[in-house]
């Protein structure tokens, strides 16, 4: 006869099997797909992933495991007063904060300026004659410190210095915003702007970003389409999923009243989650996305599918691009702003320039053409008229006649310039911008080529404010 | 698979448990067996049928040895013998320390300017010094004639499998477990004493040493970027002193307690060790099957202390240094091994050993023998010796302040945890916990059953089923 503990035991145990049984099923509790059960072969059986994927597919589908997650979270948060999770800080009053916003002062690879990156990027994309936005939001530790508990206090002073230094530089260039700055001014007012246990904007900077966004790509557009709060909704929080349970936190939706008469086309938005929640995202059950409302047509792209090129010919065709990424992800920015340098301003051509070789290699022909031998990198630099160093970013466009060739900033002083195209073949060029108030003769870099690689003489392309004006094209409307 | 994964506890374990109660006892241990190779596989995948390989040959040679012995053919028995303990340390040195060797030789050959070996690589399965232990014993044990060679190699191979044990011990001795391996019959009140202590194991494990394994990892990796300070190496100290207790003998408890359910008695493994009033004391109550084995497959082979003063110090350096490195391929292990090894040796030398009930000033022997194995537990857990002399260095440098990541991760559940778990430093040393709660009698007893089961049992499942689990520290032994 079996005894108490074993029945208890068995019990437990079996719960959620019996719970499975009579038809409970776990929800989709990660943000993400459920783990599959992998193919069973002889092979597969021999790779540990195999066991690691039955374990993980298992556990995702495990009844009960949502009940136990809200149990383990109200008792670690009610009970101990900690986070279930190490990457969410328990604040005051029920505020959840996010400890990765921290990370772009905790990896401080690659050693690229930030400020730089955003001044590049959008420059790069006025001077190529598009209409453009750069916005890189600080987070809600920075934004909201007052409810935060302390982590970790030099860190995140250096990200609040880092958010600020980013912020002020678009705030001095074309094409660029500091949204914070409005942010903060908001807060000044006592108005809250992200939500209590969401990373996201609450509906008042939700309403600010659609306004900046929806003016830069028409002035008066925000007015046009009648762009306000809504209606109170219980919006589910994404920081009180990742500790485990489901709370919502109380918001309004932001709509536009009407669609302008005459929608801006060809607008490209590269946005991460906050602009998602934004403009893409349907703001409650049975009301339409802001974007459709306010810039039919427009073409929304992630971050990380532009990086990846899937958005290329979205961007090729684009005669406006609303550039957002958020604080805790600029140093990922200073990695995959390439491709929108690149794209955007490698058939432009300016003043001639010229190679140097500095490792006392083959030099350049009459011409001013490089050819690189296949396997053998070439360190080069680029000699470019005028002033070595100037106030503004310029740009050294190098065209590829022949082969393909990769590149590897071996900067003299200073770090390595942010935006720089990592490679490319015969009839593309590579951009290497050189920030403001950099020397152009400390920006060395090797070149390699498997096949062997022929360049036309290098071009320079002055980003300055009135090379810019000079590039502008008018706004539709505006 | 591990003890406090979901695919185990809900799984696995209920499955195995109700199967094998439903069948009879002729049929469990082919059951048995199967789910014990898939467990195993679980975790090493086609190394599996290495081991069933390397036991098979153990089981031929054994029944060679055996037939010899009462043949009195002693010379062929011994050579059997040899090619049988060969055959499991070629298996231990190939797979746990070929990778360190061909580093030290590279290391060599670097000095006088010669090609090394080059840099190998072979992944360690887990549980193998356990594993191969136990089929070093069963071949000694039978050249000794103190256990019959088995007639059935499905008997050795369910030995060396057997699930509850095979990847972290406690180490068993076939004899120990022979009644019970060809019809496991568990009794009902033997199923409820093994359902408490597997509770009771998982407690320790889930709610205690996970909760604090943060705190003691924080400070090792402040040792090893140089951030570590004098509050922050000695709360990182304590922390890992009860993560690898609990831990560990929370692991020995779950096994103990699921054998218990399936019909099988393994020895015990820990009787608070951190209440000894000498290092002799704690090795006799530390993972006791490995002193046990060592003891009587290595020490007393050597001589044990029947020779000179000596020779009896140089046995107990070669057992201690060979304690060291099974624990792990690596100087920092033959270092913990010979700082144990040279604290036995001045225990002999000076006449300090002792045990508990004979002790003068008890309690000052207990906390200067915590302390030095506190100490010891440096060199277990850094990575490498440099890192162990940074974290030595931050314990004795009482100016500096406080240790920004021992700090973020000492949560106030970690907090919780460690003063909860420090009750382990005070208790009385002449019970074992484990025991204590499954099997005593009496009031106390019966109210630690009912919370374990009642509350630190759910609990533990919660927390297993909520959290990503964190490995067992000792699978890599």
């Amino acid at each position: 006869m079996p005894r108490p503990a074993t029945i208890v035991l068995v019990l437990l145990l079996a719960l959620p099997a019996i719970a499975w049984a009579f038809g409970a099923r776990q929800p989709l509790l990660e943000n993400r797909a459920r783990a599959d059960y992998p193919g069973i072969t002889a092979a597969s059986l021999q790779d540990p992933e195999t066991f690691e994927q039955i374990d993980s597919a298992y556990l995702e589908r495990l009844s009960l495991r949502g009940e136990a997650l809200d149990l383990n979270a109200r008792l670690k948060i009610d009970l101990l007063k900690d986070s279930p999770n190490p990457e969410v800080a328990i604040g005051q009053d029920g505020w959840l904060y996010f400890q990765p916003q921290l990370q772009a002062c905790r990896d401080k690879t690659p050693l690229s300026d930030p400020a730089d990156t955003a001044e590049i990027l959008a420059r790069s994309l006025l001077v190529s004659g598009r209409n453009a936005l750069v916005v890189i939001p600080g987070g809600k530790l920075t934004l909201h410190p007052e409810r935060a508990p302390e982590i970790e206090p030099e860190v995140e002073a250096c990200v609040e210095r880092l958010e600020r230094e980013v912020g002020a530089r678009l705030a001095e260039t074309p094409g660029g915003l500091d949204l914070d700055a409005e942010l903060l001014a908001l807060r000044a007012q006592g108005q809250d702007v992200f939500l209590r246990g969401d990373t996201h904007w609450n509906a008042a900077g939700r309403e600010l970003f659609a306004r900046r966004v929806l003016d830069a790509v028409r002035p008066g557009l925000a007015r046009e389409t009648g762009l306000r709060q809504g209606k109170e909704v219980d919006r589910p929080a994404d920081l009180w999923k990742l500790i485990g349970t489901d709370r919502t936190d109380r918001d309004r939706v932001v709509i536009a009243e009407r669609t302008p008469l005459d929608p801006p086309r060809n607008v490209l938005l590269v946005g991460d989650s906050q602009m998602e929640f934004a403009f893409t995202r349907p703001p409650a059950p049975g009301v339409a996305p802001l974007i459709e409302r306010t810039l039919p047509g427009a073409s929304p792209c992630s971050p990380d599918a532009f990086a990846a090129g899937h958005c290329d010919e979205l961007f090729a065709k684009a005669g406006t691009v609303i550039y957002e990424t958020v604080g805790r992800n600029v140093r990922q920015l200073t990695e995959t702003c390439w491709r929108a340098v690149s794209m955007a301003t490698r058939h432009l051509r300016g003043p001639a320039a010229s190679f140097e070789r500095v490792d006392g290699g083959t030099p350049p022909s009459a011409t001013g053409e490089l050819a690189i031998a296949p396997d053998a990198p070439a360190r080069v630099r680029v000699r470019i008229p005028g002033a070595d160093r100037a106030d503004a970013p310029r740009l050294i466009i190098m065209p590829v006649l022949e082969g393909d060739v990769s590149v590897y900033q071996q900067p003299e002083a200073g770090g390595p310039a942010p935006c720089a195209t990592p490679t490319a073949t015969a009839g593309a060029a590579l951009v290497i911008p050189i920030p403001a108030e950099r020397r152009a003769r400390d920006l060395v870099f090797d070149l390699t080529t498997t096949v062997g690689a022929r360049f036309e003489a290098p071009d320079v392309i002055d980003l300055s404010d009135g090379a810019l004006a000079a590039a502008a094209r008018p706004t539709p409307g505006g | 698979m591990v003890f406090s994964s979901t695919t185990f506890l809900f799984g696995f374990l209920p499955a195995v448990l109700l199967i094998t109660w439903a069948l009879p006892a002729k049929a469990r241990r082919f059951f048995l067996l199967a789910a014990s190779l898939v467990f195993y596989a679980w975790g090493v995948q086609e190394f599996v049928l290495v081991i069933i390989a390397s036991t098979v040959v153990d089981w031929a040679l054994a029944r060679g040895i055996s037939h010899y012995r009462a043949l009195e053919r002693t010379r062929a028995a011994r050579w059997l013998l040899v090619l049988a303990v060969g055959q499991n340390i070629a298996l231990l040195a190939t797979f746990k320390y070929a990778e360190f060797g061909a580093r030290q030789v590279d290391r060599l050959a670097g000095l006088i300017g010669a090609d090394g070996v080059g840099a190998l690589s072979i992944a360690l399965p887990i549980g193998i010094s356990f594993f191969t232990f136990e089929k070093i014993s069963y071949v000694v044990d039978v050249w000794r004639g103190d256990v019959q060679a088995r007639r059935d190699p499905l008997d050795v191979l369910l030995f060396v499998a057997l699930f509850p044990r095979s990847i972290a011990g406690p180490i068993v001795r076939l004899r120990e477990i022979q009644h019970d391996l060809r019809e496991p019959r568990p009794r009902p009140e033997q199923i409820e004493a093994g359902a408490i202590r597997f509770s009771y194991g998982l407690a320790k494990k889930v709610l205690i040493a996970d909760q604090i394994a943060p705190v003691a990892d924080a400070a090792f990796a402040s040792a090893g970027d140089g951030t570590l300070t004098f509050s922050g190496a000695w709360i990182g100290l304590i922390a890992y002193t009860l993560q690898l207790y609990f831990d560990f003998s929370g692991y020995t408890d779950m096994a103990i307690g699921i054998a218990m359910m399936l019909g099988f008695r393994l020895p015990e493994n820990f009787r608070r060790p951190y209440s000894s009033v000498s290092m002799t004391d704690f090795w006799r109550r530390w993972h006791m099957t490995l002193s046990r084995w060592f003891r009587d497959y290595v020490y007393i082979p050597l001589g044990g202390n029947r020779g000179s003063e000596g020779r009896t110090y140089l046995n107990l350096l070669i057992v201690f240094g060979l304690t060291g490195l099974w624990h792990g391929a690596a100087w920092v292990f033959l270092l913990w091994g010979l700082y144990h090894g040279g604290w036995l040796m001045l225990e002999r030398r000076m006449g300090w050993r002792a045990f508990d009930g004979e002790a003068s000033h008890p309690l000052a022997r207990r906390a200067a023998t915590v302390l030095i194995v506190m100490l010891g537990w440096v060199l277990f857990r850094a990575e490498t010796a440099s890192e162990a002399g940074t974290y030595y260095r931050a314990l004795v440098d009482l100016g500096s302040v406080t240790t920004p990541a021992v700090e973020a991760a000492l949560s106030n559940r970690a907090a919780i945890c460690l003063a909860l778990g420090s009750i382990i430093f005070f208790l009385p040393a002449s019970r074992a916990g484990g025991r204590w709660i499954s099997e005593a009698a009496g009031r106390l007893p019966v109210a630690a059953r009912v919370a374990t089961v009642g509350v630190a049992l759910p609990l533990s499942l919660i927390l297993a089923m909520a959290g990503t689990f964190s490995p067992f520290l000792y699978f890599q032994f």
